[in-house]
């Protein structure tokens, strides 16, 4: 016989309980969380004046190649360092914004499982932004909505093909500089194929590093990709395609190579770009895909450990559904698995950030404080868009839970309540954000002050965990 | 497989081991008698993530086929630091150089871990488990080893502890610190909430005796990144009552793209590693003396130059070791390890370089030689698959 955690139901798969919240939750805490899956595909309202991917990418392309304009002409003149500045502070302004809106939406969420699936899918997709690839360091958040969000009520073969055109996965798992060896422009320049996202789609994305390929079928998928590129221009010409906007993603057909690809078994002609259409589509439907993805979403939401009964009925409605993203969300909660007290999942850094403010009733979200909140997610070394590989934040509770993160952790909480511990009674709160057991309960009761009890609440270990 | 099939294959692979045995060495001048342990004897692991070129690190430049499988890779021959008539360290080891002429450092090419395929994350958990292939639950040779030989405390230096310090035996975790201080009351009474936590609690107590080591030592370092975490390790493995095995992660090593001949990506990756260890012996004073230094990545690069001026996923590489702790094992070739060649037939499936040494046996002898671990248990329980054959030195 299951019980209904509302604690479970808000923090194992939302972002943290909101103490106002708890009475509605309470009431049916597996329907709450249902409720929420057909929405995910929705807009927040934050993001509604948000530029796209294209326009991003476009912008921070000019930006570049002024910057280098300037300093390969010689001496950069003084007129020229105060353009650079001017492009700088607003690129800084720019990408803080993002980073400020997209905790805010994490904050202010009333669909916060929802929010925490596109964030699950965000970071199964992960992408890196930095420097080397000096074009797409804007579009994180943008990259996010039009490839992961957009599809949440789609099926997972529309979210991988999505991902995989990609301006900003494309740049930066090379794909942009890949080119068919054999290709017009591969013969040109004799340079060659770059494997990297043939090798993340198979290993990361889709059928996991056992799914059963091999590197013939990483080299069969990088040439079926080759072409498949972003529409800017070079040093030298203008951009490619003039009748799409620049920074969009562009098929190159001078860059792809010829001939019919085995890939898994399968044989597929060369139609252009719609031959890694097809291949990606049906790598999306293989059935190691099928259980890869199940396990991950198990191991995500349920315990780093995941049981395997639960990824078995996982992975069964991935195959009967066609990897429907809404039936395999809605499976999710519906596991006994998911409802196990026992089982248990550390927060993020960034969850146990958002889930810190979540808990304090009224805090105004201004543009200081959610800068400093983003600051310190820097410190914990979880920056959105700054994983420290393709394969994303990991999942393991030795991941988060390393000494310095955790002392990191309670310093943070010390911050936050030496601002705020005066205007919230942890006595008031305590038992509607987590299941306190005695110990903490009589902590709360006995400490110093108002401050110091809000700081043994949230940097308690319980507040740690997402029960 | 029929009966007599097994045991003509196990007959044949005794042999063939019995022969690798007796053809292989340990370290020259090993000895393995007790007076080179000392219990004040250090051990300083850096794991480069992302693969590391060896062929760009410790160039062959004496074999022939190099040129032809990437001469766009290759530094000008009269910059080279040359170490014998074959081997050369890329330009940039400057500092490596140095120690080689004073006995301090080792070098091995053609090493690898056990791990067979191309993957970046099984690579490195394997390189980090000490197995032979790729667990999700695995925990870290390291770990394994200081649970054996308990008197040994590790430290993990950086954000996380990653793989190699995971498992059963508690290590500590440090990083620079950007956060305000608490209130030492508050931290007691946090502490008894953490001591009901099996997991969490430890940790907690970890982080707060470290921060009590650091903060005596380096209370004027503004170094930031990775040499922030050099001289902290520095301070701690010569802090009295402090551990004597740190753990050190540098990433940026996954050079597909344009990765640079005598300059660029990879050669500012090289000046960083040398100079890190350069900073280290200044660092530790005179614990340099005692400490060996473990350079160790998860595979080698393809021998042949990508489509994109880059390299890709390879087998064997190379592992340095530096420190003080190297001249016990007196004079040596600067390179060690069989050179399995660069001809096409000598190529592992076509692309890669041959391993003709298994990293593990390397760390097991540095672990028995330097550290005092005992053989048995490393065969056992720390390094459970590693090869029975010795530590091949040419």
């Amino acid at each position: 016989m299951t019980t209904y955690s509302p604690f479970i139901a808000a923090n194992r798969f939302g972002l943290g309980i909101q103490p106002g919240e708890h009475t509605s939750i309470a009431k049916d805490p597996k329907g709450w969380l249902s409720a929420q899956v057909a929405l995910a595909s929705r807009v927040p309202p934050r993001y509604a004046q948000l530029a796209n991917s294209a326009q991003l990418i476009e912008m921070a392309d000019a930006d570049y190649r002024q910057r280098i304009s300037f300093q390969q002409d010689g001496e950069v003149t003084d007129a020229e360092q105060l353009q650079i500045n001017a492009a700088q502070r607003l690129a800084t302004n720019l990408m803080r914004n993002h980073a400020n809106q997209r905790l805010a939406v994490a904050i202010e969420s009333d669909t916060p499982f929802a929010e925490r699936l596109v964030r699950f899918w965000s970071n199964h997709f992960s992408v890196t932004l930095g420097n080397n690839k000096p074009t797409t360091i804007y579009a994180g958040l943008a990259y996010e909505n039009e490839t992961i969000r957009a599809n949440m009520n789609r099926r997972f073969e529309d979210m991988l093909l999505s991902v995989a055109r990609h301006p900003v996965m494309l740049t930066y798992l090379d794909n942009t500089v890949s080119l068919g060896p054999t290709s017009v422009l591969g013969r040109q320049r004799r340079r060659g194929l770059n494997e990297n996202l043939a090798r993340e789609m198979l290993e990361l994305h889709s059928v996991g590093v056992d799914g059963g390929y091999k590197q013939a079928d990483v080299i069969s998928l990088a040439r079926m990709l080759t072409g498949w590129g972003v529409n800017l221009p070079t040093n030298t010409e203008a951009r490619p395609d003039l009748q799409t906007p620049a920074g969009s993603f562009y098929y190159n057909a001078r860059a792809h190579e010829p001939g019919t690809q085995q890939f898994l078994g399968k044989s597929y002609v060369d139609n252009g770009q719609q031959q890694a259409v097809a291949a990606i589509r049906d790598l999306a439907n293989h059935p190691s895909t099928a259980v890869f993805i199940a396990r991950k979403l198990v191991r995500h939401f349920i315990a780093d450990q995941a049981p395997e009964s639960a990824v078995i009925r996982l992975a069964q409605v991935f195959r009967d559904s066609r990897g429907d993203l809404t039936s395999l969300h809605k499976a999710l909660v519906d596991l006994d698995e998911a409802w196990d007290p026992r089982l248990q999942k550390l927060k993020t850094a960034e969850d146990f950030v958002v889930s810190t403010v979540r808990a304090l009733p009224g805090m105004a979200l201004t543009d200081e404080i959610l800068r400093m909140l983003n600051d310190t997610l820097g410190s914990f070394n979880q920056t959105p868009f700054m994983a420290p590989s393709p394969a994303g934040w990991p999942e393991q509770a030795e991941h988060w839970g390393g000494p310095d993160a955790l002392l990191k952790r309670v310093e943070f909480i010390n911050m936050v309540t030496s601002a705020v511990g005066r205007d919230v009674d942890a006595r008031d709160i305590v038992n509607l954000i987590l299941p306190a057991d005695p110990t903490l309960q009589s902590a709360i009761r006995r400490a110093e002050s108002k401050t110091q009890a809000l700081t043994l609440l949230l940097a308690s270990p319980q507040f740690q965990w997402r029960a | 497989m029929t009966h007599q099939q097994t045991s003509r294959i196990n007959r044949r692979q005794f042999i063939q081991s019995a022969a690798v045995m007796a053809a292989a060495s340990t370290l020259p001048g090993l000895s393995w008698a007790n007076s080179a342990i000392s219990g004040n004897n250090k051990l300083a692991v850096i794991i480069l993530r992302g693969a590391m070129d060896g062929l760009a690190a410790v160039i062959p430049y004496g074999d022939a086929a190099l040129r032809t499988h990437r001469a766009a890779l290759i530094p000008a021959d009269e910059t080279l630091l040359k170490l014998d008539n074959f081997f050369a360290l890329h330009p940039a080891f400057t500092g490596l150089f140095q120690l080689q002429k004073a006995g301090e450092l080792g070098i091995v090419h053609a090493i690898a871990s056990g791990y067979r395929e191309r993957s970046h994350f099984d690579g490195q958990n394997v390189l980090e488990s000490g197995l032979e292939t790729a667990l999700p639950n695995a925990t870290g040779w390291l770990n394994r080893a200081i649970q054996v030989q308990n008197q040994q405390q590790a430290m993990a230096l950086g954000q996380s502890v990653p793989l190699i310090l995971r498992g059963q035996a508690s290590v500590g975790s440090w990083a620079p610190p950007v956060l305000p201080a608490l209130n030492e009351d508050t931290l007691t009474r946090l502490q008894s909430l953490y001591n009901t936590d099996s997991f969490l609690g430890p940790r907690l107590q970890e982080a707060l005796d470290a921060r009590a080591i650091v903060s005596a030592g380096m209370t004027n370092s503004r170094a930031r990144g990775f040499t922030a975490l050099i001289d902290a390790a520095g301070n701690f493995l010569k802090a009295p009552g402090g551990p004597n095995i740190v753990v050190l992660e540098n990433d940026g090593w996954d050079t597909h793209v344009n990765q640079g001949g005598a300059q660029g990506t990879l050669p500012r990756k090289f000046t960083e590693l040398d100079s890190s260890i350069t900073r280290l012996k200044t660092a530790l004073g005179t614990t340099w003396q005692n400490t060996v230094v473990v350079v160790m990545t998860e595979f080698g690069r393809t021998v042949r130059v990508n489509g994109t001026q880059g390299t890709d996923h390879g087998t064997a590489g190379v592992a340095f070791l530096a420190g003080g702790g190297l001249t016990k094992y007196g004079s040596r070739p600067a390179v060690l390890g069989p050179w399995p060649g660069l001809s096409e037939s000598s190529l592992r499936e076509g692309r890669d370089l041959q391993p003709t040494n298994d990293l593990r046996i390397l760390i097991a002898e540095i672990l028995q030689s330097h550290m005092g671990f005992n053989g048995q248990l490393l065969r056992s329980v720390v390094f459970p698959g590693m090869p029975m054959s010795g530590f091949r030195a040419s």
